[in-house]
């Protein structure tokens, strides 16, 4: 599962990677048509206002040079007009050509006007109106040479020759502005030429930026891209790195944590059997020595009554039959009651004998001995002690024993006990259940296996695993057989000694682990772990306590 | 038997008493046996210094005895009667008792209850030698 979100947020990453890598380019062309865009609208402008201006420039010197045109033609006319009048071609055409002059001054003036407002500068507006001044004269001169015509042409003529300077400085005053006109025409031009030089320049320089901008901009983001994917990527090892980590160590933890809490929970149990185990032995030593007394007195007792019975018969001679039976009787009487209480004192020497096992600690010697050899013996031993008990008992033997087991540091005896106890206790439960049930399919079975193994402590070890197919230990019994006199024999079959002692030999003296599982009616597995190597402790811890409890 | 053997035998269970007197009573009656209390170790040591001590004597102590153990007993006599033979008697019958009393020169180590058929065979060897 983590691998497949790994992947996806990777996929993820690389995606927005390329989103990232690709919206640089992207942006740098938008950005490069904006600019373009801009500059060529720019252009457009500078291009049309240059028109604009020339054409308005070309308009006003095409003006000014017809109206001087037109000034010339008027002025060549009045000539013209004059001279013929000189000549004395008197002609009604003098006098019309005179009034269409007059026309033709007015349009003049009224075209200047118009010049005036449309093209001409300050400069050339001042011009005009002194041009259009002399005109207005040079009109009012035409005006009366027209009137006069009528009565003295020749005064008129004379009259009318002045009027040909003020039309000579208009003309030159045309043609001065026809001059200044194209040379302002030129120049404006010159300027906006100029000017859209300086625009395109600029928007060279702005585009040429610009570029140099988006691009190193872009360049800069894919560098600085790399290097954050790069740290992204790293990072992500890093966290995922961690992330392992962490997760091995939690388990690690969990692990020991688990160990732990088998090893509080072996502990409590050792603690408690061990207590157990000195109250028992505790308890045995001060019982010991008042049972020695019943047994010794008991059969003191019977000796003595033994010699009494001699030391009397002589006497008894003496008496009848009747009282001779009657002591005789007695005395019988006496000695078995004397033999019970010796068989019953006996067999609480036995129990005591048993519970002093628990106080002798680590007594028996630790010797390298070949586990499997173990086995095999006890398990014999156990089988034939069964059947001298129940002659009828049969029972499938399956020994899978590995030849790795091998040999292990024990106390040979000790070891050997406990499993004559787990043979005898599986074959006791085997045959209560046989005895128990009817039914026929029953097959009675007890396996041992052997094996080498690490035990919880991650020691060298070998496991034994007795299991039997009997009546089972109930839940409610589970906790208990440990215990010392815990047993569920009937009285006098079992002294509720063989597991607590079991118990000692492996856990307390071989440092060793006992467990049990089992389910009701259908079978028991005791499991034993002995280390192989003996580990030397100091000082059985069962002096000390014995003392503690006194 | 002219000489009887003498056992001092150290037990603060006052009953030893009647029950060695009882085991032993055809040998007391005989005189092959002459058999001496003491009821501590204390007490016992004092005993070893004034009672007559015939060619054949035999020390029986309890190791565990309120006051001076068996064992400071057997230490104290083997100080001063190294060749005084003392036995042993435990009802623990363990290891280490057995070895600290065959450390101290103790002559064995025997086990509660104590078997008198042995004992009484020990010490026909005894006097025997």
């Amino acid at each position: 599962m983590p691998d497949t979100a790994e992947k996806s947020r990777r996929s993820g990453n690389s995606f927005h990677f390329a989103v990232w890598v690709a919206a640089a380019p992207v942006v740098a062309v938008l950005l490069m048509g904006l600019i373009l865009y801009l500059g060529n609208a720019g252009l457009t402008t500078v291009v049309g206002q240059i028109r604009q201006i020339v054409t308005h420039n070309l308009d006003g010197s095409v003006k000014v040079a017809e109206i001087a045109q037109r000034v010339q033609t008027i002025n060549a006319t009045l000539y013209r007009l004059t001279t013929l009048q000189a000549a004395g071609i008197k002609d009604a055409d003098i006098a019309g050509g005179l009034v269409q002059l007059g026309g033709e001054v007015d349009r003049v003036i009224g075209e200047l006007g118009i010049y005036r407002d449309n093209f001409a500068n300050e400069r050339q507006a001042e011009a005009i109106n002194q041009a259009v001044d002399q005109l207005r004269e040079y009109k009012v001169a035409v005006d009366w040479v027209s009137w006069m015509l009528e009565i003295d042409f020749a005064s008129s003529v004379a009259f009318i020759r002045p009027f040909n300077e003020i039309f000579d400085r208009v003309t030159g005053v045309l043609a001065d502005m026809t001059q200044s006109a194209v040379t302002d025409a030129r120049g404006r031009s010159d300027q906006a030429t100029n000017d859209a030089q300086q625009t395109i320049q600029w928007f060279l320089i702005i585009m040429v930026g610009a570029v140099i901008v988006v691009s190193g901009g872009a360049w800069l983001t894919g560098v600085y891209q790399q290097k954050l994917v790069f740290n992204t990527r790293l990072l992500e090892d890093q966290v995922a790195e961690r992330t392992r980590e962490l997760a091995q160590r939690t388990h690690d933890l969990e692990e020991s944590l688990e160990q732990l809490h088998q090893t509080q929970q072996q502990l409590v149990v050792k603690e408690k059997m061990a207590s157990l185990g000195e109250l028992t032995a505790g308890i045995a030593h001060e019982i010991k020595n008042p049972l020695n007394f019943v047994n010794n007195f008991s059969e003191l007792s019977v000796e003595l009554l033994e010699e009494l019975k001699e030391a009397v018969a002589p006497a008894a001679e003496a008496l009848d039959d009747n009282g001779r039976a009657d002591i005789e009787d007695i005395v019988e009487m006496l000695t078995g009651n004397l033999q019970k209480i010796r068989d019953h004192g006996k067999r609480a020497d036995g129990i005591v004998k048993g519970m002093l096992l628990h106080s002798r600690g680590s007594t028996g010697e630790r010797v390298s001995s070949e586990i499997n050899a173990l086995i095999e013996e006890a398990l014999n031993l156990a089988y034939h002690g069964m059947r001298a008990q129940k002659p009828d008992f049969n029972v499938n033997m399956l020994r899978n024993l590995d030849p790795a087991t091998g040999n292990a540091e024990v106390a040979p005896q000790e070891v050997t006990r406990v499993l004559l106890n787990l043979f005898a206790n599986g074959f006791y439960a085997i045959h209560q259940r046989k005895q128990d049930n009817a039914e026929a399919s029953f097959e009675p079975a007890l396996s041992v296996t052997s094996r080498s193994v690490r035990d919880s402590w991650g020691r060298d070890a070998v496991e034994i695993r007795v299991r039997d197919n009997g009546t089972g230990i109930p839940q409610s019994a589970r906790e208990k057989i440990f215990n010392p006199f815990f047993t569920t024999k009937p009285p006098g079959e079992g002294t509720g000694l063989g597991l607590s002692l079991s118990y000692d030999v492996v856990v307390q003296q071989h440092s060793g682990q006992f467990t049990v599982e089992s389910e009701e009616g259908r079978y028991t597995e005791f499991t034993v772990v002995l280390p192989r190597k003996a580990i030397h402790q100091t000082q059985p811890s069962s002096q000390q306590s014995v003392e503690a409890l006194a | 038997m002219n000489t009887p053997t003498k056992i001092l035998v150290v037990d603060d269970e006052q009953d030893v008493v009647d029950l060695f007197r009882q085991r032993f009573r055809r040998e007391l009656r005989n005189g092959s046996v002459c058999l001496e209390f003491a009821h501590c170790a204390e007490d016992a040591l004092v005993r070893v210094g004034e009672i007559e001590r015939p060619r054949v004597m035999l020390i029986l102590s309890d190791i565990n005895m309120p006051g001076m153990s068996g064992l400071e007993l057997l230490k104290s006599v083997k100080e001063r009667w190294a060749n005084l033979p003392v036995v042993m008697v435990t009802a623990y019958g363990d290891e280490e008792n057995r070895r600290r009393a065959t450390e101290l020169g103790a002559e064995d180590l025997i086990a509660k209850p104590i078997d008198f058929d042995a004992l009484k065979a020990r010490l026909a060897a005894l006097a025997e030698a």
